[in-house]
């Protein structure tokens, strides 16, 4: 019995060697490659910003939110961008969200691999009939403050997916505190008006907020 | 026992979908989209492959390394060494593809951990590999891999049609066609799973009525 043990043992004990020699390998290179993909995503959610002029915003050691400069002395600000994450079907969905001066999305980047039910969750990606118009869904996001990002089911103004509620209200419900947020550490008047018109039960507040 | 053997016998006469029906939890989550089943496919065509090459492998270095009788009682862990090996080898899959493909892992990362729960590998490592040689094992991989991508396809595609309107995610019918939403929903990979099971089966009876 000691010898099946010991082969046992040898066979995880090389397997757990090979696997974290292939984690130091790979560790670094895709951190790399997920810094760069937001640092792309805040370029694309902040096109007025001229590319790489996008200051972090740090608070209590942590980035809250990122600003915007149309200048490399930093001068003349013309946006905000926030990056957040809300707790959907079964995994946690990552956006950044572009906003202007006056507290107003401007863009939204919904970051890949969306890892929701595949062929529903997914679908926020996907062009669809939202608001009236053929667009992609989170397209009809565009131009709305914080109070107004409630799905429909809750009783706002935005169409989740059909038969992915849950995943339209993880990104829909993380923005709207995020811009919150936003609009607290600001001061952008009425992007900052409280959310209290709208029943949001049924969402999942934990884990969710600004990502660090 | 020729080679050629090994390799088309997963197509058809023993697909692992429609003849020996492992793997079928994978084949159920998976399947909303005919990308969707080929991608899980691509990736099973190389885990299975590989991990069936590397048991085979393993058995033989035992079998030169220990005595008969140890390699008898190494049968009763087999079972533990086969998972950690296929545990492993699933986990460094998922983290080069993050590192070195970051596009494709963006596509296919959410099946790549599902592999290890693949009864299909499992399966092959316990039936084929572990009494196999080398060549015919990863024969046998490509083989039942390639079988259970198009077995994966297919349900992708029918019930795609079905559900969303589109094949590959291009759509067939006009912007006002209404979808069966079920079919892409989980009772929808029962039912076309279930009416496969039965179309083959019932070709299997009528082949064996008209040899009487």
């Amino acid at each position: 019995m000691l010898k099946l043990g010991t082969i046992l043992l040898s066979v995880c004990l090389l397997a757990a060697g090979v696997l974290s020699l292939v984690n130091s390998q790979t560790k670094p290179v895709i951190e790399a490659n997920n810094a760069a993909k937001q640092s792309l995503a805040l370029i694309e959610v902040l096109p007025q910003a001229k590319a790489g002029v996008i200051v972090p915003v740090m608070k209590d050691g942590v980035i809250t939110h990122y600003r915007g400069y149309a200048d490399a002395e930093t001068t003349r600000l013309v946006g905000y961008a926030v990056a957040v994450g809300g707790v959907g079907y079964s995994s946690v969905v990552r956006s950044i969200v572009g906003v202007g001066l006056d507290g107003k999305i401007e863009n939204v980047k919904i970051m890949e691999p969306i890892t929701e039910t595949p062929g529903l969750g997914d679908k926020v990606l996907a062009e669809g009939s939202y608001g009236g118009k053929r667009q992609r869904w989170f397209m009809q996001l565009v131009g709305r403050q914080a109070p107004e990002l409630v799905v429909n089911k809750d009783g706002g103004p935005i169409d989740a997916v059909t038969g992915a509620t849950i995943s339209s209200r993880a990104v829909v419900n993380s923005l709207r505190r995020g811009l919150t947020q936003l609009g607290t550490d600001e001061n952008l008047g009425q992007a900052a008006a409280s959310t209290a018109t709208y029943d949001t039960t049924g969402a999942t507040p934990a884990a969710e907020g600004t990502e660090k | 026992m020729s080679w050629q053997r090994e390799l088309v016998k997963g197509l058809y006469a023993e697909n692992p979908i429609f003849r020996i029906v492992l793997g079928v939890c994978p084949t159920l989550a998976v399947t909303s989209s005919a990308m969707n089943g080929l991608g899980m496919g691509a990736a099973v065509i190389f885990v299975l492959t590989c991990s069936n090459l590397l048991i085979a492998l393993l058995l033989l270095v035992f079998k030169n390394m220990f005595s008969a009788e140890t390699n008898k009682k190494v049968q009763k862990i087999r079972i533990p060494i086969f998972i950690v090996i296929i545990a492993t080898f699933v986990t460094i899959t998922d983290l080069a593809m993050q590192a070195y493909t970051p596009a494709l892992s963006a596509k296919l990362g959410i099946f790549i951990p599902l592999i290890v729960v693949n009864c299909i590998i499992l399966g092959r490592a316990e039936a084929f590999a572990c009494r196999n040689g080398l060549v015919a094992s990863a024969l046998d991989g490509i083989g039942m891999g390639l079988g259970f991508t198009w077995a994966l396809t297919l349900l992708g595609v029918i019930r795609e049609f079905l559900g969303a309107g589109q094949v590959f995610g291009l759509p067939v019918f006009g912007p006002e066609h209404e979808p069966m939403l079920i079919m892409i929903l989980a009772p929808g990979a029962f039912i076309t799973l279930g009416l496969m099971l039965g179309f083959f089966n019932y070709l299997d009876l009528r082949k064996a009525r008209k040899k009487e």
